[in-house]
């Protein structure tokens, strides 16, 4: 079963003669466990594209299946409940809440679950592990560099068991350092634990640390 | 299972709501000094209202509940008034009355110069039951005193200083008219009890012959009467009318129960504390627009957080959940502190009053369940406001 598989994906915004089209007959598909990037011009449309496959966004036309599920005919909740199942979101800004410890920033996408405190901690704190952050758990976000911060919104993004990682140019606020060391660590987890990784980019080494580089150019996509 | 799932994901919410007020602490703070100060002035209003109600009643209380008063204006009958024998006589022969007496009233003011106003009562021994009259010294009127030129003053009365070089003491004499009374005794101070047509404290009870000395003819006729114990006070007032009627007395006729009396005050009372508690309840709206300003306010500074929280898979629902709850609780927080300090308030308004302090049982409930709706009344637009976010729109990287 692949991963992803979209299918003459249209996305216009507004309606009528003055809509725009952002994106035109997309057809991909991403096989489970690859790790890829998603490359282009500023407002070449690929930010629309992870909104897509974030589940934050609808195609206007177009048949889209996450692990064999067609997510067009979901409803906001089961599109609520799959994002916080199957997808990890690691953002450019990280979206830590600066008022939460590491810990709980990392435990906060299974509150949605109904996990009692105690439980979301105790998964978080392995999470927090897995991305060499044991020493830093009771930190607040203000407390940690960039590159700790992104990599907790990285254990953040694990803590649900998803399927796939959805990276929006996660080196963007980085040094250069930081950059490679956050790309490391995600093709570390693509592959010991075998979870899909998208990254938006701009960066041509980030690219090339992915398996796979697709291209979008005016709301279409070269391979 | 689904629904227990649910109720735990709910109480989760709520901590979550609780961590996120206690975060923004000194704002949380000022949403709920308006909702304490509505809920304190709604409480206050109906403890208050309720006391007064109470200590209104308290003053009937002291002299029973039974009494009823008879009063005829204008020109008695022929031939004078009826004898004291044939009134007293009338629980004899009508059921529901216990006790009956007339009284003969006059106002007169005694002593020199501005002097003092008093009511001068010609009364039988029978009067004292009625109206529980005591004496603190000497004693009062009895039926051996006819036509003697005895008085028993009322507390004020005794207590005054122009009137016949007082404080007056049994043994000395009160000077009213051209005679000289006796004082023989002196009553207990009471309250006032607004159904009488007189003022105890300032009146002077002679017997029923020797008003006529003061008087030079006899005045009108009051008649005090009491319904026997659970005798309907309407029935017994009706009874009293018709005795009456029958020993002369049908028109001109005023009849007024204590029972009549209080119900009507009581009814004031309350429509009064309504008016109060509704005049106060408009700020506890304003309270209400405090708290939603402030939530509306939570709402634009936490849009990213709701967008990342939508991203990280929580539905709208919990979103909204999660902010009427914050509403909510700032609102009942600040009803419970509210009801708290209305409590005192009126406390110390019924204890600089002198009254006696019972709170208001509907108080307690209603401010809190009032602070609490309004809450989640006015949460309810910041609440939709924040789930209806676009997470696209508001995780935007700027």
């Amino acid at each position: 079963m692949m991963m992803i598989e979209l299918k003459d994906i249209h996305k216009n915004y507004g309606a009528g003669v003055g809509s725009i089209k952002v994106l035109n007959n997309v057809t991909l598909t991403i096989e489970r466990g690859d790790i890829c990037a998603i490359m282009g011009a500023s407002g070449s449309g690929k930010s629309t594209l992870l909104n897509i496959l974030g589940l934050l966004d609808k195609p206007t036309a177009g048949r889209y299946r996450l692990e064999g599920i067609n997510v067009e005919d979901a409803d906001a909740n089961t599109l609520a409940d799959l994002r916080n199942q199957k997808i990890g979101f690691v953002f450019q800004a990280f979206h830590l809440l600066p008022r939460l410890s590491a810990l709980d920033n990392v435990a906060h996408p299974l509150l949605y679950r109904g996990m009692s405190k105690h439980e979301r901690r105790e998964r978080a704190e392995e999470e927090l592990e897995r991305v060499g952050l044991s020493d830093r758990v009771h930190h607040k976000p203000s407390e940690l560099s960039g590159g700790q911060r992104q990599r907790v919104a990285i254990a953040r993004a694990l803590v649900s068991n998803p399927s796939l990682i959805l990276a929006d140019e996660p080196t963007g606020n980085l040094d250069s350092t930081s950059a490679v060391e956050i790309m490391t660590l995600l093709k570390h987890l693509n592959e010991t634990l075998g979870v899909t990784v998208i990254v938006v980019t701009h960066d041509a080494a980030v690219a090339e640390c992915c398996r796979r580089c697709i291209l979008v150019r005016d709301g279409s996509i070269e391979t | 299972m689904v629904a227990s799932a649910n109720t735990r994901l709910f109480t989760l919410l709520l901590s979550e709501a609780f961590a996120n007020l206690i975060a923004v602490a000194q704002r949380s703070v000022l949403a709920l000094l308006g909702i304490v100060i509505g809920t304190a002035s709604v409480v206050a209003m109906l403890d208050v209202g309720h006391n007064a109600e109470i200590e209104s009643i308290r003053q009937f209380k002291s002299m029973g509940t039974d009494l009823i008063v008879a009063q005829s204006f204008g020109p008695g009958r022929s031939g004078g008034n009826p004898s004291a024998e044939s009134i007293e006589d009338i629980p004899q022969s009508t059921l529901s009355i216990r006790l009956a007496t007339p009284l003969s009233i006059m106002g007169l003011r005694l002593g020199r110069g501005k002097g003092v106003q008093a009511s001068i009562i010609g009364a039988t021994a029978s009067v004292a039951p009625l109206i529980r009259l005591s004496t603190t010294e000497g004693r009062f009127l009895s039926p051996f005193d006819h036509a003697e030129t005895f008085a028993v003053i009322g507390a004020h009365i005794a207590a005054s200083q122009e009137i016949d070089d007082g404080p007056l003491h049994p043994g000395d004499q009160l000077r009213m008219g051209a005679y000289l009374f006796t004082v023989i005794g002196v009553l207990t101070e009471t309250t006032h009890n607004p159904l009488l047509p007189f003022d105890i404290n300032s009146s002077v009870f002679l017997p029923q012959e020797s008003i006529r000395r003061v008087s030079g003819s006899f005045p009108g006729i009051t008649i005090l009467a009491s319904a026997k114990d659970g005798a309907d006070p309407t029935i017994a007032t009706e009874d009293l009318r018709e005795r009456l009627s029958d020993l002369g007395y049908g028109q001109n006729l005023q009849t007024q129960s204590a029972r009549q009396l209080i119900e009507g005050m009581q009814k004031q009372a309350r429509i009064m504390a309504g008016l109060l508690a509704a005049i106060s309840g408009i700020s506890l709206l304003v309270g209400g627009v405090g708290v939603m300003n402030v939530m509306l306010m939570n709402v634009a500074e936490r849009r990213r957080e709701i967008g990342l929280r939508m991203a990280l898979g929580a539905r709208r629902s919990h979103i909204r959940t999660m902010f009427l709850m914050e509403a909510a609780m700032l609102s009942l927080a600040g009803g419970i502190c509210g009801t708290a300090l209305g409590v005192l308030v009126a406390y110390i308004y019924a204890h600089y009053s002198g009254w006696f302090f019972s709170p208001s049982t509907l108080a307690l409930p209603l401010g809190a369940l009032t602070s609490l709706g309004v809450g989640l009344f006015f949460g309810a637009y910041p609440a939709t406001i924040a789930a209806r976010l676009d997470p696209i729109e508001t995780l935007r990287a700027e």
